[in-house]
């Protein structure tokens, strides 16, 4: 396999994104007090302005992965380290977007005041932003997502993939250099999906963002990323770790079609199916 | 939730759509016949209603029963037990403002302490397990039962009966308050866990507005038993209050002031209940289910 195409070396002002898993597992407590393993320890090494899918069956331990780099739970083995760093609670630089966005956004807020409840919270300790200031972050923000002249309604009031553009819009607004994605396309219809992996695709070139991109979905991890990581079932810890040497800009026809597609996509399949 | 809520004009969702072929017949998609919409509206109830006053009224004119008055005379009892011989109010209308009084007074002392509590039962596990048993032993007495004690020992005054609608309002605020801090959805606070939140502000601005739903029927529940205890105590202290009116006229055989009474506890829930569903409404615009058509 050749190397990956796009490195962080075009990306050189892109200092930190780097995510580190060193031994990272979690095992789990059940209630009559037996062990679980939710994910063996793994060595992960994800470099500043890499796209990685990670894929797996369910309950392979792929979220919990995710989790495990977002802060939001600790390992029980091996640290995380963020920018060299070990984590111990979510770091301001990360951003987390969850697979059910209806729970995620705040449902009273306006979309452009749940927009402005990221910015507020990202700025919190810097007062920089005013209010004036905040307003116009966001506005920007969800212009960027593709959503101008809705700011004024409210999430339940768009449809899924809408709010999954909003809950998006919320995660940019604070400027961050790593965003973790978990499945967060797995429940919207397949037309909409298709425009927001090219909107994801388009965030991450142009904010030189590291994404990790948890999804179930063997064609739309490798018509996104660059590596795509393929966990054992019932948390083994890795099973495969895939360049996807395919080129850029990626196109949901012409990439879908490239013999090389077809070929990971079948190598992929043989070791999720397994 | 008791009334049963039928925006006006909701039945255009369920219009059938225009058959194919028909779509420049722009008739089958007009707005329903004023018919339509009146027989699909509460205003059909209180025609209903109406009726029924009418009726009363008319038997009343063709055979007076006394035990059961008349509409027109119920009506004229009120204005004067309201407004009062030389227009300075009547005893309804002071035994009225005494009894809102006191029942303000117990409300509001009720609502923060009910709601903070409820809510931090729900949010602190210590606070919880420490009240828990506590509360579960008052909430089951019925207030009513609790009364005589009250009586015993802060006697017949005000403070009594503002203990007494505190008692009852603080029980249905501090469940639907604690129900609505328990269901906080572990997204949202893994989202404010993400924006870095601290303890409060996750409170503040994630786990309380999530609650208001519910807290919203706390605070309904809790106007409509203050409501039943404002004539009870009335009745039971037996000094002063709506209560105790209705009790007065119904010693004195009073029939008239009787149903005056009624008639005014009855229009002063009607009217909790209609300022109630305002502030609803705008309190949770943003739930789907009050969205504008």
């Amino acid at each position: 396999m050749t190397p990956v195409t796009i490195t962080s070396t075009e990306r050189a002002h892109a200092l930190d994104g780097e995510i580190r898993l060193v031994g990272a597992g979690k095992s789990y407590l059940t209630a009559d007090g037996r062990t679980v393993r939710g994910l063996a320890p793994i060595d992960l090494d994800i470099e500043p302005g890499s796209f990685v899918a990670i894929i797996g069956r369910s309950g392979c331990g792929k979220s919990t992965l995710l989790r495990l780099a977002a802060g939001l739970e600790r390992s029980t083995s091996g640290v995380v380290l963020i920018d060299r760093s070990t984590i111990t609670s979510p770091p301001a630089s990360v951003r987390y977007v969850f697979q059910n966005f209806g729970d995620s956004l705040l449902p009273w807020k306006t979309v452009l005041d749940n927009v402005r409840f990221g910015v507020r919270h990202a700025f919190a300790g810097t007062r920089a932003a005013g209010r004036d200031a905040q307003r116009e972050l966001a506005t920007s923000a969800l212009a960027e997502v593709g959503l101008t002249g809705i700011g004024d309604r409210y999430p339940s009031e768009l449809s899924g993939g809408m709010q999954q553009r909003v809950a998006i819009a919320r995660a940019l607004a604070s400027h961050p250099r790593i965003l973790l994605m978990d499945e967060p396309f797995s429940a919207v219809d397949a037309l909409s999906r298709a425009n927001l992996q090219d909107l994801v695709l388009k965030l991450w070139q142009e904010h030189a963002l590291t994404v990790v991109f948890v999804t179930h979905d063997v064609e739309e991890a490798l018509y996104l990323a660059d590596r795509v990581v393929v966990l054992g079932a019932d948390g083994a810890g890795i099973l495969a770790d895939i360049t996807v040497d395919l080129p850029r800009p990626r196109a949901q026809i012409g990439t879908r079609e490239n013999p090389r597609f077809l070929e990971l996509r079948r190598a992929a399949l043989d070791l999720v199916l397994g | 939730m008791t009334t049963i809520e039928r925006p006006a004009g909701s039945d255009n969702a369920l219009q059938r759509p225009p058959a194919p072929g028909a779509l420049d017949d722009h008739s089958s998609v007009r707005r329903p016949s004023l018919w339509r919409r009146y027989t699909r509206s509460r205003a059909l109830g209180w025609t209903l209603v109406l009726a029924l006053l009418a009726g009363w009224q008319v038997s009343s004119l063709i055979e007076y029963v006394p035990t059961i008055s008349s509409p027109a005379l119920i009506l004229e009892t009120l204005v004067t037990d309201l407004v009062g011989a030389d227009r300075a109010g009547g005893d309804l209308l002071w035994a009225l403002l005494d009894t809102l009084r006191t029942m303000s007074i117990g409300f509001v002392i009720a609502v923060p302490l009910g709601i903070g509590l409820g809510f931090l039962m729900g949010r602190v596990r210590v606070i919880w397990a420490l009240l828990e048993p506590l509360v579960e032993i008052i909430r089951l007495h019925p207030t009513t039962a609790i009364l005589p004690i009250l009586i015993l020992f802060l006697g017949l005054g005000d403070p009594m009966k503002i203990t007494a609608f505190l008692i009852t309002a603080i029980f249905p605020l501090l469940m639907t308050a604690y129900a609505g801090a328990r269901s906080v959805s572990p997204t949202l606070k893994e989202t404010a866990q993400t924006f870095q939140l601290s303890w409060w502000r996750t409170q503040w601005e994630i786990a309380l507005p999530s609650s208001v739903p519910y807290i919203l029927v706390g605070v309904r529940q809790a106007l409509g038993s203050s409501l039943l205890m404002a004539v009870v105590v009335g009745m039971l202290s037996g000094n002063s209050g709506i209560g105790f009116y209705i009790l007065e006229a119904q010693q004195s055989l009073n029939i008239r002031s009787l149903l005056a009474g009624v008639v005014t506890v009855a229009a002063v829930g009607y009217v909790f209940n209609s300022i109630f569903l305002a502030a609803e409404k705008r309190f949770t615009r943003w739930r789907k289910t009050d969205m504008a058509p």
